[in-house]
């Protein structure tokens, strides 16, 4: 039986009678600060998580992390034969550090209907949300017995595969949706709905200084078959990605990952960055 | 009945057993509170300016007034405050090169490298810059170099970029509990060393951990006024 010390018991009563605290006035950035953001801000066009231009984080300190799209690639031999298991770091050597300009998967925007098309002067980007996914990307890949977890290389996101045959009831629309898998010999099957697509969208082009977004429906689906290679140097994911509402036909990519030694990651903050060009996320200082 | 009894004892004996072999993977969630007391149960030996900052920083939350802490606007809260904050779930994962500690909160990512006796990186950052090894299923942990702008905790405990942290995780009860010892070193913010004790009781590996963006759930980015308006 473990010991609780009395003052832990009481302060965990006293932080349960406590609401949650009233946030003090927050100024919001407006539409048009964000557009006043610097020139290189604005660079960054949906779906590259490869800067054009690099952000000047300040001074480079000795021994400071590698910029966020400098992957090394060390390539080793999997210690795991097991076709069923997938952990390690798996690199994409088509999208170092990141996605591939453009987004790297969808449907093309010049394909969609017009009514799904929308536009703006916002790259998603800079509001510090999950990009719609699942898209090709480095990371490592943790297993266990209930679940894959992707810890992606661009640390938005964490993505997480749940061994089942049903996927949650009234899961709330996100830019992971919701994902679960089984096994078809030693391919795994993953079935993923509940993409938010209307922020970030399947795919976005900048004309004229305005963002265009294909707006993904809410009956996007996608279906990944992975497959381990045998001596499990590789990782092969076909992906088909189906929204009947923005295109007809499927859209399908195979992205091939290579086993390399963990290039472990960066501190990156996209709140931070907003910060560096002037964003005005409140008052409290950086 | 006893057989029943006893079949009963017996899935949970090994249920418990299968939690300890996983060490300290899995999913977690915090019991012990945001605010953190030494363990003798005391406030910690803040020095003088220490703890006037903290105290009118205590008073203005109070009020409803919490510009002076950057969490407020979905910076990191940092390293231990993270594992605490709005007791949201968190995934550790382990592999042979390093530790993820994986946050529902705003979906952030502590990565422990499992490297030698240096840090790779210097820092400042929001989590620090960690060395660490494993002694046995224990890991120790090593943090240097938290921004100044994150606090210890909730209540606003502050630390300076000099704050050495020594952190030992490791399960106890079957497993079914993570305890985080804490040695904090800071001279330039206490009049001495103390130590704390944190808590987190396991939940089910298969635990749905949401995906939080704090701009998002603060609307603090606007993104539902901005992206519903179409420009053509």
């Amino acid at each position: 039986m473990f010991h609780i010390a009395r003052h832990q018991i009481l302060a965990l009563l006293a932080s349960c009678l406590l609401s949650a605290p009233a946030l003090a006035q927050i100024e919001r950035p407006t539409e048009s600060e964000l557009d006043a953001a610097p020139k290189q801000f604005q660079a960054l066009l949906h779906g590259k998580s490869k800067l054009i231009t690099p952000i000047n984080r300040g001074p480079v300190v000795k021994g400071s992390l590698p910029p966020p799209d400098a992957t090394p690639v060390v390539k080793i031999a999997n210690p795991s034969r097991d076709p069923r298991d997938f952990t390690g770091y798996w690199y994409d050597p088509e999208a170092p550090g990141g996605q591939l300009p453009g987004g790297g998967v969808p449907v093309p925007i010049l394909d969609a209907p017009p009514g799904l098309v929308r536009t703006t002067k916002i790259d998603a980007e800079r509001l510090c949300i999950v990009d719609l996914g699942p898209q090709p990307e480095s990371g490592r890949i943790y297993q266990d017995k209930t679940k894959l977890t992707m810890v992606y290389n661009n640390q938005l996101r964490a993505r997480r595969i749940y061994f089942g045959n049903h996927h949650t009831p009234n899961a709330p629309f996100t830019g992971n949706g919701d994902s679960i898998a089984h096994w078809e010999g030693n391919t795994l099957v993953v079935d993923t709905v509940g993409l938010r697509g209307f922020i970030t969208g399947l795919d976005a082009t900048l004309e004229g200084g305005l963002h265009k977004i294909l707006v993904a429906s809410p009956n996007l689906h996608v279906v990944e078959r992975i497959t381990k290679s045998t001596d499990g140097s590789t990782l092969t994911d076909e992906a088909t990605w189906t929204d009947p509402s923005v295109r007809a036909a499927p859209y399908r990519e195979t992205t091939v990952y290579e086993y390399i030694q963990d290039p472990l990651g960066y501190d990156f903050e996209c709140e931070d960055d907003g910060d560096q060009f002037g964003l005005k996320y409140g008052s409290a200082n950086n | 009945m006893i057989r029943k009894f006893l079949a009963l004892a017996a899935v949970f004996a090994l249920g418990a057993h299968a939690a300890e072999a996983a060490g300290i993977a899995g999913v977690w969630v915090a019991i012990s509170p945001n605010k953190l007391l030494t363990t003798t149960g005391q406030l910690p030996p803040l020095n003088a300016a220490a703890a006037a900052q903290y105290q009118a920083d205590l008073a203005a939350a109070a009020k409803g007034d919490y510009s002076w802490d950057p969490v407020a606007i979905c910076k990191p809260p940092g390293e231990p405050r993270t594992m605490l904050q709005d007791r949201m779930p968190f995934e550790i994962d382990v592999s042979p090169a390093r530790v993820d500690f994986l946050f529902q909160w705003n979906r952030l990512d502590r990565i422990i490298g499992i490297v030698g006796k240096e840090p790779l990186y210097v820092g400042p950052y929001y989590f620090g810059a960690s060395t660490a090894h494993w002694e046995g299923s224990t890991l120790v942990a090593s943090v240097t170099g938290i921004k100044e702008n994150t606090t210890l905790d909730a209540a606003g405990l502050p630390h300076t970029d000099s704050a050495v942290l020594t952190e030992r995780f490791h399960t106890i009860n079957g497993g079914q509990i993570l305890e985080a010892d804490i040695h904090v070193s800071d001279p330039a913010t206490y009049t001495r060393d103390w130590d704390t004790k944190l808590l987190f009781r396991r939940l089910p590996d298969d635990t749905r951990i949401k995906e939080d963006v704090c701009m998002e759930r603060k609307n603090l980015n606007n993104y539902a006024t901005i992206y519903n308006s179409v420009t053509k």
